[in-house]
C-alpha cells in the first residue's frame, strides 16, 4: 500500500474523530459513536470491499487536519465537537465529494456491526439458517379482487 | 482436441440451458453443456454472515462490472440508462433473481395484431401453456389459483401455496383494495413448503444475494441435479466459449472454448444450442465471424443484437409511520398487480406494466437508501432520522413493457475485452417515447397506491439503473427470415443446426419477469428435439 493510501496514526486519529461526529453515540447509550469502527477493523473491512474509497478519504482526513491547524487549534482530533463540525463543513465546501464519501463509508460499516444491529432492535445474527417467522396470509383481502372478475384480454 | 462429436452442445447452464438439458436427459441423445461459471455452494452465500449486505456491493453484486468474478465478462453499458444485471454460474442469473415467476398474458403473443406495435409471436399462449404447467411443477412454484388477470386454465394451479404476504404485503393489499385495483399473491419460484427434497423458504429476505436455504428455485437446485441423473447429459464448468465454428456447408460444427485450466479446446457437435441470455448470445454470434458469415453467425437479417429489450423499472418507495416487518420474507415475491397491464389507449401509451411490491430493506441498505434521499443526516440528528426509516419502507416497482426498436443494440465493443481477450458486449439503449409515457404513468399510479396504503411520504426513482435483469429480443423469433433470426423452435433461419433458446428470441417483452416463459419455450423446443430432432433441421 502506498503512503497516499495508508492510514498513519495521525490520519487514524482524524478518522476516529470524524466518525464520532458523523455518528455520535445515541442519547440512550444503546448506539456507540462511530469512531469505534477504526479499532474494531470495520473500516478496513469496508475498504477491502471498496478500495477506491481509500484515497479520497485519506486526502479528506489530511484536509481536516490542515483546516484545524489553520485555526490554530489542530490537529482535527484535538478540536471540540462544535469546532469539528465547523471544520467538516469547511472541508466539505472545498471538496464536495469528501463528506458524502465519508458518510457512505461510515453508514455501510456501522450498520453491519452486530452491536449496532442490537442497538437498533435488530437481531444481530445471520439471516440464515434461522430466518424469520411470518403470520399466515389473510386471503379474505382478495374478496373484492375476486368479485370484480377477469381483467385479461382475449387474443 | 476432443474427437467425440456430441449430438447436442448447449452453451450456458442458466434458466434455459438447464431446462433443455433436463428435457433431453434419457433421450439417447448425447448432450453436453459448457458453462463459464462454476457450481455455487450454499454454505458460501452471504446470508450466512451478519454483514451479508456488504457482499451485495462486491462478489454478489448484480452488475458483472462491479462483481468482477473470474467467470464474469465486462459489459460496456455507458450508453444505456439501464445496466445489465446477470450472474455467471451453474444456474446463471437464477442464482440472484428474485424468483418472480409470472406467465405472459395471451395478449402478449399478439401485440402487433391487437395494438399495432411490436411483433406477433409465431406461437400463442395456448400452445405454450402445457410447458408453463410443466415448468411450474419442475420449479415448484408457490402461488394461488384463480388470478383474474389470467385465463382460468384448469392446469394453471401452482403446486404450492403462496408465500406469506406479511404485514407489509397486507398493508399494500389494503391500499390496492381502497382504489379498487387488481392485486394477487405473486407466483414465486420459491418453495413455500418442502418440495422434491428441498427445504422451504424461511423468510430470510436475502433472495437477491443467493439462497443459502436452497428454497429459491435456481436451476442448480431444480433442473440440473435431475438432468445429470437422467442419463446422456454432461455439464462441464469453467468453460468459456469463444466462437461457434461452421463447416463448408454452412452448418455449425462445434465451438472453440477455453476449459477450466485455460486450455483452448474444440468441441464438435451435430447441433449447437445457445442459452447465454439476451446479451451473451448475440455477443457470441457476433464474435463467430467467418467468410460465410462476415457480419456474424446467423446474421443475414442484420438483426442479431438488435431490438434489445429490457423491462425498464421505476421504483416508488413509501415511508410509513409503523414498522412493517419488511426485512422478513422473500425480497421480491410478495404481491403484484396487473391493473394496468392490458392496453388502454386513453392512457396515452400502448401496452402496459405490472407492479411488484418489494419488501423492506436490511439495516445497511436502509441507510444507503435514506442517504440517497438526503434523509439521513450526519451528526446529532442521525439516529432519530434512521429510526424513522428503518423497517418503515415499502416499495412498488413498475415493470414496463419495452417495445422492440432496432436502435437498441448489443454490439461488440471495439476496445473492451474479457479475461481471455474476447470482445465484450456494448449496450446502446434508450427508452422510446411510448416507454417514457408508460413509465411516468406507472410511477404516478404507484404513488397513489402507497398513499392509499398509508404512506406519509414517497420517493420516486423514475428509472432504476442496475436493473437490466431481463435481456430480450436480440435474436428474435419469427416466420420471416428477413425480419427475424430464429423460427418458432429457436432454430436459426441461416444455420439449420444452430438454436437459440434464451430471452434473445422474444419478439416482444410483455410486462412480467421472463424466466417462466424462457424456460417454457426451452421445454417446448426440448420436447420437439426429443421427439424428432431431424425434423427441426429441415
Amino acid at each position: 500500500m502506498s503512503e497516499i493510501e495508508s492510514f498513519s496514526p495521525v490520519r487514524e486519529q482524524a478518522l476516529v474523530a470524524a466518525l464520532d461526529e458523523i455518528l455520535p453515540a445515541s442519547a440512550d447509550g444503546r448506539l456507540p459513536a462511530g469512531g469505534f469502527m477504526v479499532a474494531a477493523g470495520l473500516l478496513e473491512r469496508t475498504f477491502s470491499i471498496l478500495p477506491d474509497m481509500r484515497v479520497p478519504i485519506a486526502f479528506g482526513l489530511d484536509a481536516l487536519d490542515r483546516a484545524a491547524a489553520a485555526r490554530g487549534r489542530g490537529p482535527f482530533a484535538a478540536l471540540d465537537a462544535d469546532e469539528r463540525r465547523a471544520v467538516l463543513d469547511e472541508v466539505s465546501a472545498a471538496d464536495p465529494g469528501f463528506l458524502p464519501t465519508l458518510m457512505f463509508l461510515a453508514y455501510v460499516s456501522y450498520y453491519a456491526d452486530p452491536g449496532v444491529l442490537a442497538g437498533i432492535g435488530f437481531e444481530p445474527r445471520p439471516p440464515h439458517p434461522g430466518g424469520y417467522a411470518m403470520a399466515p396470509n389473510d386471503l379474505g383481502l382478495l374478496d373484492p379482487v375476486r368479485a370484480r372478475g377477469r381483467i385479461w384480454r382475449e387474443a | 482436441m476432443s474427437e467425440r462429436i456430441v449430438d447436442v452442445l448447449i452453451v450456458g447452464a442458466g434458466a434455459s440451458g438447464a431446462a433443455l438439458a433436463w428435457s433431453l436427459a434419457g433421450s439417447k441423445l448425447d448432450v453436453l453443456c459448457l458453462e463459464q461459471g462454476g457450481w455455487m455452494k450454499q454454505e458460501e452465500y452471504p446470508s450466512n454472515e451478519v454483514a451479508w449486505e456488504l457482499r451485495r456491493l462486491t462478489d454478489f453484486g448484480l452488475s458483472p462490472n462491479d462483481r468482477k468474478r473470474p467467470a464474469d465478462y465486462p459489459v460496456n453499458d455507458a450508453s444505456s440508462p439501464i445496466a445489465v444485471s446477470n450472474f455467471n454460474a451453474v444456474g446463471g442469473s437464477t442464482i440472484l433473481f428474485a424468483g418472480h415467476f409470472p406467465r405472459l398474458h395471451p395478449s402478449d403473443f399478439r401485440a402487433r395484431t391487437l395494438d399495432g406495435v411490436g411483433a406477433d409471436w409465431p406461437l400463442d399462449y395456448r400452445t405454450l401453456a402445457p410447458f408453463y404447467d410443466l415448468n411450474e411443477r419442475m420449479t415448484g412454484v408457490s402461488g394461488l389459483v384463480g388470478d383474474p388477470a389470467y385465463p382460468s386454465d384448469p392446469a394453471k394451479v401452482p403446486p404450492l401455496p403462496p408465500l406469506p404476504m406479511g404485514k407489509l404485503g397486507e398493508t399494500m393489499a389494503r391500499g390496492f383494495n381502497r382504489l379498487g385495483w387488481h392485486w394477487w399473491p405473486s407466483d414465486s419460484a420459491i418453495i413455500s413448503e418442502p418440495w422434491e427434497g428441498r427445504a422451504p423458504c424461511i423468510n430470510a429476505g436475502t433472495c437477491l444475494a443467493g439462497c443459502a436455504q436452497g428454497a429459491k428455485s435456481s436451476t442448480d437446485v431444480t433442473y440440473w441435479p435431475v438432468a445429470l441423473r437422467g442419463g446422456g447429459v454432461r455439464l462441464e464448468t469453467g468453460c468459456r466459449v469463444r466462437e461457434i465454428t461452421v463447416g463448408a456447408d454452412g452448418l455449425a460444427d462445434g465451438v472453440i472454448y477455453w476449459d477450466a485450466e485455460g486450455v483452448e479446446r474444440r468441441q464438435r457437435a451435430h447441433v449447437v444450442v445457445l442459452a447465454c441470455n439476451g446479451v451473451g448470445t448475440p455477443r457470441l454470434l457476433l464474435n463467430s465471424r467467418s467468410s460465410l458469415f462476415p457480419d456474424g453467425l446467423a446474421n443475414r437479417s442484420g438483426l442479431v443484437g438488435r431490438n434489445l429489450m429490457f423491462h425498464p423499472y421505476a421504483m416508488v418507495t413509501g415511508l410509513f409511520d409503523e414498522p412493517l416487518e419488511g426485512y422478513r420474507g422473500a425480497t421480491g415475491c410478495c404481491i403484484m398487480s396487473q391493473e394496468f397491464y392490458e392496453t388502454d389507449a386513453a392512457r396515452g401509451f400502448l401496452r402496459g406494466y405490472s407492479f411488484e411490491i418489494l419488501r423492506g430493506l436490511g439495516p445497511v441498505f436502509t441507510a444507503l437508501m435514506a442517504f440517497g434521499w438526503g434523509r439521513l443526516p450526519w451528526g446529532p440528528d442521525h439516529h432519530g432520522a434512521y429510526a424513522e426509516v428503518f423497517d418503515r419502507t415499502a416499495a412498488l416497482v413498475v415493470i414496463g413493457e419495452d417495445l422492440p426498436e432496432e436502435v437498441n443494440t448489443v454490439t461488440l465493443d471495439p476496445e473492451l475485452k474479457d479475461a481471455h481477450g474476447v470482445p465484450a458486449p456494448k449496450i446502446t439503449y434508450r427508452l422510446g417515447e411510448n416507454s417514457e409515457r408508460l413509465m411516468a404513468h406507472g410511477a404516478a399510479r404507484a404513488k397513489e397506491v402507497l398513499d392509499a396504503a398509508g404512506a406519509r411520504e414517497t420517493f420516486c426513482e423514475p428509472i432504476l439503473r442496475v436493473a437490466g435483469w431481463h435481456l430480450m429480443g436480440t435474436a428474435r423469433m419469427g416466420t420471416d427470415p428477413e425480419t427475424s433470426v430464429v423460427n418458432e423452435w429457436g432454430r436459426c433461419h441461416d444455420v439449420k443446426n444452430l438454436f437459440v433458446i434464451d430471452g434473445s428470441i422474444f419478439p416482444t417483452a410483455g410486462a412480467v419477469n421472463p424466466t417462466n416463459t424462457i424456460q417454457a419455450l426451452a421445454l417446448r423446443i426440448g420436447d420437439a428435439m426429443r421427439r424428432d430432432l431431424p425434423a427441426l433441421l429441415d
